[in-house]
């Protein structure tokens, strides 16, 4: 009996059948419910509904029966590649995959920063702190005549300079302005416009001249790319700093977007924290 | 009545209704509290209104202004633009325009030095949107296995000179591919035309979004991208007067090789109510296509071919990156600024590009010949300058040169401005010895790019900054070209301009009132000089004028003739009465640092010219053309922030400049017998 037992022991077929018996319940223990489940699909009412929604969604109307069946059955089949391709690992080393990834984890963060509504506080704090973002420039309506270089010369300044004279003395009658110097070939006269503009169309030198002349009785003479100019500034807007009643939406609009670059940041430090990161001198 | 009176009263009038206030007050009636009232505010204003100007849109100016723009830009939606990299969309084009700055392939931004009065996206009509919608991997397009090479190909991580080559080998047999899948009825045409359509719609959107009448205007445009079987460019800018009703797909190459089926298109549209005009470019690249004397069919033109072309082609794009098509040295050969920014390629090409019938000045005076065999002209065009950018972005500053090509002309190195890096030279040398030039020892890039240039802009004289203003001005073809710069040029022609106009404040007004301005034509007059009136002012972020010129062109018997006339100099001088020529102003670059010379030039140049060489019984056109003194070319730019001699052979300077559409002179009808 005892031989026989032995002989058993060593004939290939048993160690088969018993290897065959044990991976068999091994693999039921594994695919059984009472395991981690990953190898059942179950497909619930929510389920259902919700490819029966996208369906109606396309398609304007709701699924017939039949293509209920068909819905369910892409639906399977769908998952069963998703899992054996995820089981493979062909999740990895996928550059889309990859960045998809990477773009769920950031909107989670751009959901946090958007979810955090900023306190009445929170705004006037950053409105005060970014308040040259929100500075308009000062901005000037002026009228000149203008004493073309190429035309007079050296003299186009003194002319200019006689002219002044003129007007403050009221040998010259200030309403027919527009009547004298040179034929200019912009406009006589500008509204609104602050000092980069102006040097567009006049060059740097006459803007910066220009911000230096009191607003009222005629002045100068200033210097352009053209020549020389008798001006009156008949305006001057200084930098003006909207309040923040007048901006809050783009005030808001500025606080999300910086609090969604701080969030990003702040959760990229944190995951950072949970690793150990080496660069290794290669022979480059 | 005073202002507070006429409010009180037509409140007792509201009141009377029964939509006035009711209550505690209804002891009075309205009419006593009216007059109470009235007493109370003793001839104040109740509120003051002080003297705010709202500039939102200001007022029309009847002597019109100039306004700067650009009709030719490429997007992320242009097939070619997108294989460069560009992600650009018409949004950002037009943030751009308005002075923003966007981002550059290349990873830089560029912003221009000052925002344009208008601008247009014109994106090319053929597989309009394709390549963007290849290369994302959710769409129908993307999964047509040939579109597999495109995918992510503007991935953020892809957007380097590492991806050059592959966008360069990817690219072509792309296009190739989807035409033969086409025609072969793998991709389906319906779906290729909806991404076309979606495409197309957005640009719209944009165009729409950024139009801001009075301050900003946008026109919706495209380009129709055809061209001859020997690779001679045809290509011409449609662009929309208005954005309502507009077609659903624009007519491409797709639809019809021969431009005659656009100007069908276009005059189909015309009767539908939709306005539109095409302009074409690049002439100098059309391998003496583009002003040919006969049509698409090789039959002489007749009247009825001459009248559809100029009804759809008013303009033409005479300068812009791809080389400035003005005229050329070997048809111009007393001309001494002729030989300026030639491009001497067919386009997309480096086959030479035949001159004869590719430049402006040889198509006004054929148009002449054309009216002397008692036919229409279809040459009577005005003129306006583009850029043709595809990254959004014009580049008109040779100080900062970003070309149009992005990541494959995004460095120095790659535009063959300075020789390529030793490991680049190298490499190159091992795989492809054709990609390099070798100069005085030096090994360059061996690409077109040299021979373009930093340009250019498209002015009108219009009223205000609106769609219709600004779209009459191209139809009147008031418009004017410049290299780049925002030099303003005026010009009239008539009889009776007094001889103090030009000191006269009314210059402008009796210019109008008195004579014809650019693009029209001027009668003859029994015994009569015709007096031109032209006039030019610098830019003052750009170098001082050096002369005015007048470019003549006339028919006498069977043959054309030209004659460039200068009619203003700088400092003070006055051209040769024999040479017709300003003497030298001196005026120097520095070619260290690029610095030009101080106090040498004008700030503005004018003159009543009157044409010495005047018959009044021959043909002719004139055509002002205004130089600035000498300023450093790009690749000249280039090299000296790397540090390297400019590369040989190439112009260290150029001389920016502005050409109005012409005046035509037409001689009085003789009597016959």
């Amino acid at each position: 009996m005892r031989a026989s037992l032995e002989r058993l022991i060593r004939e290939p077929l048993v160690h088969f059948l018993v290897l065959g018996v044990l991976l068999f319940l091994c693999a039921d223990w594994l695919g059984s419910d009472g395991g981690s489940g990953e190898r059942s699909i179950v497909v619930g009412q929510d389920d259902v509904a919700r490819l029966a929604g996208q369906w109606e969604a396309q398609y304007g109307n709701p699924p017939s029966a039949s293509e209920i069946e068909a819905l369910i059955e892409n639906h399977v089949r769908d998952e069963i590649l998703y899992r054996e391709a995820l089981e493979l690992g062909l999740d990895r080393d996928d550059l889309i995959i990859r960045r998809r990834l990477i773009q769920k984890l950031r909107f989670l963060g751009e959901g946090l920063a958007r979810s955090a509504e900023p306190s009445e506080g929170e705004l006037t704090e950053f409105y005060a702190r970014h308040l040259t973002r929100y500075t308009q420039p000062a901005k000037m309506t002026f009228q000149h005549v203008y004493f073309s270089r190429d035309q007079r010369g050296e003299a186009a300044r003194g002319h200019a300079l006689a002219l002044l004279e003129a007007l403050s003395a009221e040998i010259t009658e200030v309403s027919t302005w527009r009547s004298l110097g040179d034929p200019f070939m912009l406009q006589r006269e500008y509204a609104d416009r602050d000092e980069r503009e102006i040097a567009e169309l006049f060059g740097p030198d006459f803007a910066s001249a220009l911000a230096q002349i009191e607003p009222g009785s005629w002045g100068g003479p200033i210097p352009s790319s053209y020549g020389w100019h008798a001006v009156r500034v008949r305006e001057r807007r200084p930098e003006a700093v909207p309040k923040l009643s007048e901006i809050r939406d783009q005030v808001l609009s500025d606080y999300s977007a910086q609090r969604r670059t701080e969030t990003d940041a702040a959760l990229l430090e944190e995951y950072r924290k949970k690793y150990v990161v080496k660069i290794l001198d290669g022979d480059r | 009545m005073k202002p507070i009176q006429s409010i009180l009263w037509a409140g007792v009038l509201l009141a009377t209704l029964g939509c006035g206030p009711s209550g505690d007050e209804a002891t009075k009636t309205p009419a006593e509290r009216a007059t109470e009232l009235t007493k109370r505010a003793a001839g104040r204003p109740i509120i003051e209104i002080g003297n705010e100007i709202v500039t939102l849109r200001p007022d029309p100016n009847p002597e019109r202004n100039a306004y700067f723009g650009d009709l030719h830009v490429h997007t992320t939606y242009s097939m070619d633009a997108f294989a460069f990299g560009t992600i650009a969309t018409p949004y950002d084009a037009y943030r751009y325009a308005k002075g923003e700055a966007i981002r550059h392939p290349g990873g830089f931004d560029m912003q221009l030095r000052q925002p344009l009065d208008f601008y247009s996206v014109t994106d090319h009509a053929m597989f309009l949107g394709v390549a963007k919608a290849a290369a994302d991997t959710s769409t129908e397009v993307s999964k047509l296995p040939l579109a597999e090479k495109l995918h992510n190909l503007n991935a953020p991580e892809n957007i380097n000179q590492r991806s050059i080559p592959g966008r360069a080998s990817a690219f072509l047999p792309f296009i190739l591919d989807m035409i033969e899948a086409t025609l072969d009825g793998e991709a389906d045409p319906q779906m290729l035309l909806q991404v076309t359509k979606s495409a197309w719609s957005d640009i719209i959107d944009a165009a729409e979004q950024f139009n801001q009448p009075g301050r900003f205007t946008t026109f919706v445009g495209y380009e129709y991208t055809t061209s001859s079987d020997d690779q001679g460019n045809l290509h011409r800018n449609v662009i929309f007067k208005d954005g309502n009703t507009l077609p659903a797909v624009p007519f491409s190459r797709f639809h019809l090789q021969n431009p005659e089926g656009l100007w069908d298109w276009m005059d189909g549209l015309r009767a539908q109510g939709i306005e539109s005009l095409a302009i074409p470019h690049n002439s100098n690249g059309s391998n003496g296509q583009m002003f040919k004397m006969v049509d698409w069919a090789g039959d002489p033109m007749d009247d009825e071919y001459a009248t559809q072309r100029l009804r759809n082609e008013p303009l033409v794009e005479i300068t812009q990156i791809k080389g400035t098509s003005d005229t050329h040295p070997l048809l111009s050969k007393t001309d001494e600024w002729a030989d300026f920014e030639i491009m001497p390629y067919r386009i997309a090409t480096m086959l030479p590009s035949e001159p004869v019938n590719s430049y402006v000045r040889g198509a006004l005076r054929d148009g002449l010949l054309m009216e002397n065999r008692g036919l229409v002209n279809p040459y009577k065009f005005g003129l306006i300058g583009s850029s043709d950018t595809h990254t959004g972005a014009t580049s008109d500053d040779e100080s900062n040169f970003h070309s149009k090509a992005g990541l494959m002309d995004s460095t120095p190195a790659l535009r063959g401005s300075v020789p390529l890096p030793m490991w680049q030279s190298l490499f190159l040398g091992f795989t492809r010895p054709a990609a390099i030039d070798e100069v005085e020892g030096q090994k360059y890039f061996r690409t077109a790019t040299p021979t373009w240039g930093s340009a250019g802009l498209a002015a009108v004289w219009a009223e205000e900054n609106t769609r219709e203003s600004i779209y009459d001005a191209f139809r009147r073809k008031e418009t004017f070209a410049t290299t780049g710069p925002r030099m303003r040029l005026r010009f009239f022609a008539g009889y009776e301009f007094t001889e103090g106009v030009l000191g006269s404040q009314t210059m402008v007004a009796s210019g109008y009132a008195d004579g014809v301005t650019m693009g029209s034509d001027l009668l003859g007059r029994a015994g009569a000089v015709p007096q031109l009136l032209v006039w030019a002012t610098r830019d003052p972020l750009s170098a001082p004028l050096q002369r005015l010129q007048v470019i003549k062109g006339w028919l006498a018997g069977e043959e054309t003739f030209e004659k460039v006339y200068d009619v203003a100099c700088s400092d003070g001088a006055s051209p040769d009465p024999s040479t017709h020529r300003c003497p030298d102003n001196g005026a120097k670059v520095n070619l260290a640092d690029c610095s030009i010379s101080a106090d040498v030039g004008a700030g503005e140049l004018k003159a009543l010219w009157r044409d010495p060489d005047f018959d009044p019984a021959q043909k002719a056109f004139y055509y002002v053309r205004v130089l600035e003194n000498p300023t450093c070319r790009w690749s000249t730019w280039d090299a000296i922030r790397e540090g390297v001699e400019p590369r040989p052979g190439l112009k260290k300077t150029i001389q920016e400049r502005a050409w109005s559409s012409p005046i035509w002179y037409v001689p009085e009808e003789r009597e016959e017998g």
